[in-house]
């Protein structure tokens, strides 16, 4: 039932442009540029001299964290307003509509995985090899996450249909997200008084768990994996719930 | 889309012997909510205070359908006709009341819906069949027949936004012929489309029909819903007005919608007032209805001001909002202009070959040259019925032979 919908929500979005999908990879490609050429080129930006992280590249630390957070963002705000531009199927033909945002969650993922595949396969090249461990490790952050933006997708898409101005605020949201998880700049340079107000930021756990996985092949602690795996379950239990309340009156409003 | 039987519930059905009914709808009704403000409703979701109205789209609606049957829905816009097929099929939920169907139902609300412009009609027809629910293998095994159907042969592979809004429906309607539901809905779906196509449509429906599926049409031609259906269903704002067999209900539909346009345009009596000719009653002989065939006699009663003043009459025969069927006038006929005081007139038309419907009559006084309007009046109250036959089609009767070789 959902396949289908992954491959339009992937196709569509650039259907009638010439580059059509290379779209979906060039867009990234040149935000990585644009941070790297900032952070590493212009700010000589480095990892902390004393960190297990010194010697690691900054392009590297970048991305591990950075291409995840793309398909969160792109995953979130398309599902958000996954229901609203479907409404056409909403309200002329008897269907699924949970299907959207949850196909629109997925096809982001799809997309920037092909990205992080990439990544992963020339760090690993790079650094002559990649633990188990560690692809592990990203496979079970990566299934997370999914869980994590299907759930919100599925919350956040009921709601914006009753509520427009979610959109906006959600854009407003993601900025704050983005840049106070450390994604930019490694946790260790964030004064200590500020890491508990960084770790309510919930893709801020994510952040420093794809930066051990990916970079020290380490596994993201038992209490950090567990919160992870509470808040991927917590947010598809409520975007669940919410949307089988709100879905009966989808038609009345939109 | 083909869905299961949405929760069929044991048979706790009304109207007596409904055993065998496909379709049940049983006090259902649809209220919306409506807010002065958008924020009202956040108000009220918040304060728990009441901000809103309640607005019945739909209110105690009771049918039940027979399988094989036709269901026609007629009524003016807003009368809540799409409301009930939207109900029927699954897209709204009920404010109240049930709806039971039994067996796979397809809504055609609006055809093609999912398209996007910038796929090939190839690629739109699996997205809409992806809309509907239909297996990519079911649509493969089908997709020549699909294909020919729609006879776009040769756009196939090129861009939807290439196709003209007719050669869309007929992409969508070409991929829903290949399906066989057993409840079909469609809501004026085949409105659109070159005469041609309709007809493929409407052929196609009755093939539909004759598998024994049911089917439930709403349009606003009360022809076609007199071809198609057995019963039709009249809603006015929202409640059932009538609901029976198909002639009778439209024969009364299309009355109410005379009488309304007469509304309209209500008898510009002052206009007239210093005319010096008056009419003064218009009046049917003929006990009512009439059958076609009758002779059908008007009685004509004028007043005029003067004894020498000549003036001409002109009696029409007239259909709906104000299509003439027939108008003949002292003037048109060739014949002197009337003169006198108080004059009575009886116009007679011998064995009238009006076919059943609801007529009425407007008769005109015009000046010595036909063309100042001293006075004019309408009879609308009673109407001219004449009988429904089962067997014709449109106003009139012409004779005719056929000769079939």
């Amino acid at each position: 039932m959902l396949s289908p919908f992954i491959g339009r929500e992937l196709r569509e979005q650039y259907a009638g442009s010439a580059l059509g999908v290379v779209w979906s990879l060039l867009q990234p490609a040149l935000y990585i540029l644009l941070y790297w050429w900032v952070f590493a080129a212009i700010m000589h930006a480095r990892l902390p001299e004393n960190s297990v992280l010194a010697d690691t590249p900054f392009i590297a630390f970048l991305l591990s964290a950075l291409l995840p957070w793309f398909a969160f963002q792109d995953g979130l705000s398309r599902a958000a307003s996954a229901v609203l531009n479907r409404r056409d199927v909403v309200c002329k033909v008897h269907f699924p509509v949970e299907v959207f945002p949850l196909a629109a969650a997925i096809a982001a993922f799809v997309a920037h995985g092909f990205g992080y595949v990439l990544f992963l396969v020339t760090f690993a090249l790079w650094r002559g090899g990649i633990p188990l461990t560690a692809l592990g490790a990203i496979a079970v952050l990566l299934a997370l996450q999914l869980a994590l933006t299907a759930g919100l997708g599925l919350l956040l898409g009921a709601v914006t249909v009753y509520l427009r101005d979610v959109a906006q605020a959600l854009g407003l949201g993601l900025a704050v997200m983005f840049y106070t998880a450390p994604v930019l700049y490694p946790l260790s340079l964030v004064p200590e008084r500020f890491h508990g107000l960084v770790q309510c930021n919930p893709f801020a756990v994510f952040a420093e768990a794809y930066h051990d996985a990916v970079l020290l092949g380490v596994w993201p602690a038992p209490t950090i994996l567990a919160l992870l795996v509470l808040l991927a379950g917590s947010a598809l239990a409520a975007g669940a719930y919410v949307f089988r309340r709100l879905e009966p009156g989808f038609v009345d409003v939109l | 889309m083909l869905a299961g039987s949405p929760a069929v519930v044991s048979v706790a059905l009304m109207h007596g012997n409904t055993s065998d009914s496909v379709v049940c709808v049983s006090h259902l009704s649809k209220s919306y909510r409506i807010y002065d403000k958008p924020t009202d409703r956040l108000k009220e979701l918040i304060t728990r205070n009441l901000y809103h109205r309640d607005f019945f789209a739909l209110s105690n609606v009771n049918f039940s359908l027979k399988q094989g049957k036709s269901l026609g829905v007629i009524g003016d816009n807003g009368s809540g006709k799409s409301t009930l097929l939207q109900l029927i099929a699954g897209v709204l939920t009920p404010t109240s009341g049930q709806i039971q169907c039994n067996g796979r139902i397809l809504g055609l609300l609006e055809l093609g819906i999912g398209f996007h412009i910038e796929f090939t009609g190839r690629q739109n027809i699996f997205l809409y069949g992806d809309i509907l629910g239909l297996p990519h293998s079911l649509i493969k095994a089908r997709f020549a027949e699909i294909v020919d159907f729609s006879e776009l042969d040769e756009f196939i592979d090129r861009p939807l936004k290439t196709y003209s809004t007719g050669m869309r429906m007929r992409l969508a309607f070409s991929l829903v012929a290949a399906l066989d539901p057993d409840i079909l809905v469609i809501d004026e779906a085949l409105t659109v489309g070159d005469n041609y196509f309709q007809k493929k449509c409407l052929d196609h429906m009755s093939k539909i029909k004759e598998r024994g599926r049911t089917i439930v049409f709403c349009s606003h031609s009360t022809y076609q819903v007199g071809m198609f259906c057995e019963e039709t269903l009249w809603l006015r704002k929202g409640v059932v007005e009538r609901h029976g067999e198909t002639l009778p209900v439209i024969a009364a539909y299309e009355a109410y919608q005379l009488r309304r346009s007469e509304h309209a345009n209500d008898e510009p009596g002052a206009k007239y007032s210093n005319m010096p000719v008056h009419i003064v009653s218009v009046e049917i002989l003929n006990q009512l209805p009439i059958d076609r065939g009758d002779d059908l006699r008007v009685r004509i009663v004028t007043q005029c001001v003067t004894d020498d003043l000549p003036f001409h009459v002109m009696i029409s025969v007239k259909f709906g909002a104000d299509f003439g069927v027939f108008a003949t006038g002292t003037h048109l006929a060739g014949k002197p202009p009337v003169r006198g005081r108080h004059r009575e007139i009886i116009v007679t038309y011998p064995s009238i070959p009006l076919l059943g419907g609801f007529y009425w009559l407007h008769v005109r006084i015009f000046d010595d040259q036909g063309l100042l309007v001293y006075h004019e009046r309408t009879l609308l109250d009673p109407e001219l019925e004449v009988r429904k036959e089962n067997n014709e089609r449109g106003f009139c009767y012409l004779e005719n032979r056929w000769e079939i070789s």
